[in-house]
């Protein structure tokens, strides 16, 4: 389950009995100081997963270095079975966005954001895990699908795959395509995380569009659709991601045991 | 022919921070929501993202402006100073700096320092831990070696000095309840913040001793940081100051004075 501050105590004093813990890269970026130690201390216990929200390896804009530097120093200390980063772009012109901005699928794009990762991955020296974000537009010009351009990604970079099922739910919803088609696309043996979590449908223009929250229950088709990708990509490690109006631990560990649940 | 990818983004940027940027033509109309209303979604995170961690880094400046007055001054703060770093937890570095120039000489000229101690707390919640002096050793030195040390402080200690009551209204947030009122006129206060037992702590200092730990910070040996203390109030207790250092833990390992003023780590 994923580990935030506000359980930071609760986790050390219950151990709940959860398989593993995600941890935002970015939160533990510091030199020193509680947060820091609470994940070291979490990390003796059980196996960490290291997720990356603001590197924006999609950018056209030169990779931050410090922002590399930090992320190689907490991989080496935390040791985490899994290093993840998004299918994203965030920042232009010197601006950050914190966003995960979705890309242009475009050849031209594509080259770039494999490179990016081929760095990361030199600069870790391990394999890292790439996850597609939920997206709100579509630019024009698109030479992949979203899965082909995911496929495409692990066949030119080496990396794998975080599949975010809520996220493929999302996007088909928004983006008119069929959730089962573009597990279709996917490169069977590169999905090695799943990550599930709640969104919210609502209506602009009296057209529903879904938006990604990260504050609610996994709704039931974002279940179905996950039995539907356990059978295709088998028992791989899975995340419920709670970000916003965080409810107490037990109902984050009851969720995360329904998904292990499910076979 | 798409745009390339640097111009798109660029633009993209630009648009989500209301500029004239020409990126509608890159993005597809289709499912029955506008371009401009697909740009609009993408725009309220940009903003709500920013505010709200400006919110977690400045809970205290956040319930003195109210909900209403700190979304504007989020907002105006952010076309100022747009995040410059992918981790969230950078992008108020900029804003007491940013506050004393807004409201200078105005009625919330005291939002500033108020702002500056938050960040000043976020800064020390950071900082690494350096090693702990070696206390026994510090004993045994002569009274006229020990005028001459250095003595190094914790990196996460911070010095907030202002000439508004800083700590009183930061106390007067903390915890559940109603916030008393604090009166502004009450005077100047000098704040240490440090970290202990893995929190950061925050004390008001007398002047003489705020005097003291400011002139160990900036590299003053003991001796010097001494008089500057004594200056300040001639009636300081340098023992029971120094007592009170070791047992706050705000000391990092002892330089010797030496010369040129490198100094000879002793423990």
């Amino acid at each position: 389950m994923g580990l935030r501050a506000a359980h930071h105590r609760e986790v050390l004093a219950t151990a709940p009995d959860v398989g593993w813990f995600e941890a935002h890269s970015e939160n533990y970026f510091a030199d020193g100081g509680a947060a820091l130690d609470t994940l070291s201390r979490v990390r003796e216990r059980w196996p960490v997963a290291l997720h990356g929200v603001g590197l924006g390896l999609g950018s056209a804009a030169p990779l931050d270095r410090e922002h590399l530097r930090r992320l190689a120093r907490l991989v080496a200390h935390i040791e985490p079975w899994a290093v993840s980063e998004h299918v994203c772009w965030g920042h232009a012109g010197g601006r950050h966005t914190n966003d995960l901005l979705p890309m242009p699928r475009t050849a031209e794009s594509l080259r770039h954001l494999a490179a990016r990762v081929g760095e990361l991955q030199d600069a870790l020296g391990r394999q890292v895990l790439l996850e597609n974000v939920s997206s709100y537009l579509e630019f024009t010009g698109a030479q992949f699908t979203e899965a082909g351009y995911l496929a495409a990604l692990v066949a030119e970079s080496g990396c794998a795959l975080l599949l975010d099922v809520n996220n493929v739910f999302v996007n088909a919803r928004n983006h008119g395509f069929d959730a089962e088609d573009y597990f279709d696309e996917l490169p069977l043996d590169a999905v090695r995380e799943i990550h599930l979590a709640g969104h919210e449908t609502t209506r602009i223009a009296g057209r529903e569009i879904r938006i990604d929250t990260h504050d609610r229950p996994v709704c039931e088709d974002v279940w179905a659709l996950y039995a539907s990708a356990r059978r295709r990509f088998g028992p791989v490690p899975t995340l419920i991601e709670w970000d916003a109006a965080l409810p107490p631990l037990a109902i984050l560990v009851a969720e995360a045991q329904r998904a292990d649940a499910i076979g | 022919m798409p745009m390339r990818l640097d111009e798109l983004q660029r633009r993209f940027v630009a648009s989500l921070y209301g500029e004239p940027a020409d990126i509608e033509g890159a993005i597809r109309a289709d499912g029955g929501i506008s371009v401009a209303d697909r740009l609009a979604i993408y725009r309220g995170n940009l903003h709500a993202t920013f505010a709200r961690a400006l919110e977690l880094e400045y809970p205290v400046l956040a319930a003195l402006c109210g909900a209403e007055f700190f979304a504007v001054l989020a907002r105006e703060f952010q076309q100022a100073h747009p995040s410059v770093s992918g981790d969230l937890q950078q992008v108020g570095a900029p804003l007491p700096q940013y506050l004393r120039q807004r409201f200078a000489g105005g009625e919330h000229a005291y939002f500033a320092d108020v702002a500056a101690l938050e960040w000043a707390r976020e800064e020390s919640a950071r900082a690494a831990a350096a090693a702990a002096p070696d206390l026994q050793a510090l004993g045994a030195v002569t009274a006229d070696a020990a005028l001459a040390l250095r003595l190094p402080l914790q990196p996460g200690v911070r010095l907030i000095a202002s000439r508004w009551p800083v700590y009183t209204i930061w106390q007067a947030h903390q915890g559940p309840g109603e916030v008393r009122s604090v009166d502004l006129g009450a005077g100047a206060e000098q704040v240490l913040v440090w970290r202990a037992r893995g929190a950061q702590q925050l004390e008001c200092l007398p002047p003489a001793e705020f005097r003291l730990l400011e002139a160990l910070r900036g590299g003053a040996s003991l001796g010097e940081a001494f008089d500057l203390a004594l200056a300040t109030d001639p009636a300081f207790d340098i023992a029971a100051a120094l007592q009170r250092c070791a047992t706050r833990g705000i000391l990092a390992g002892v330089q010797a004075a030496i010369g040129n003023g490198e100094g000879r780590a002793i423990a």
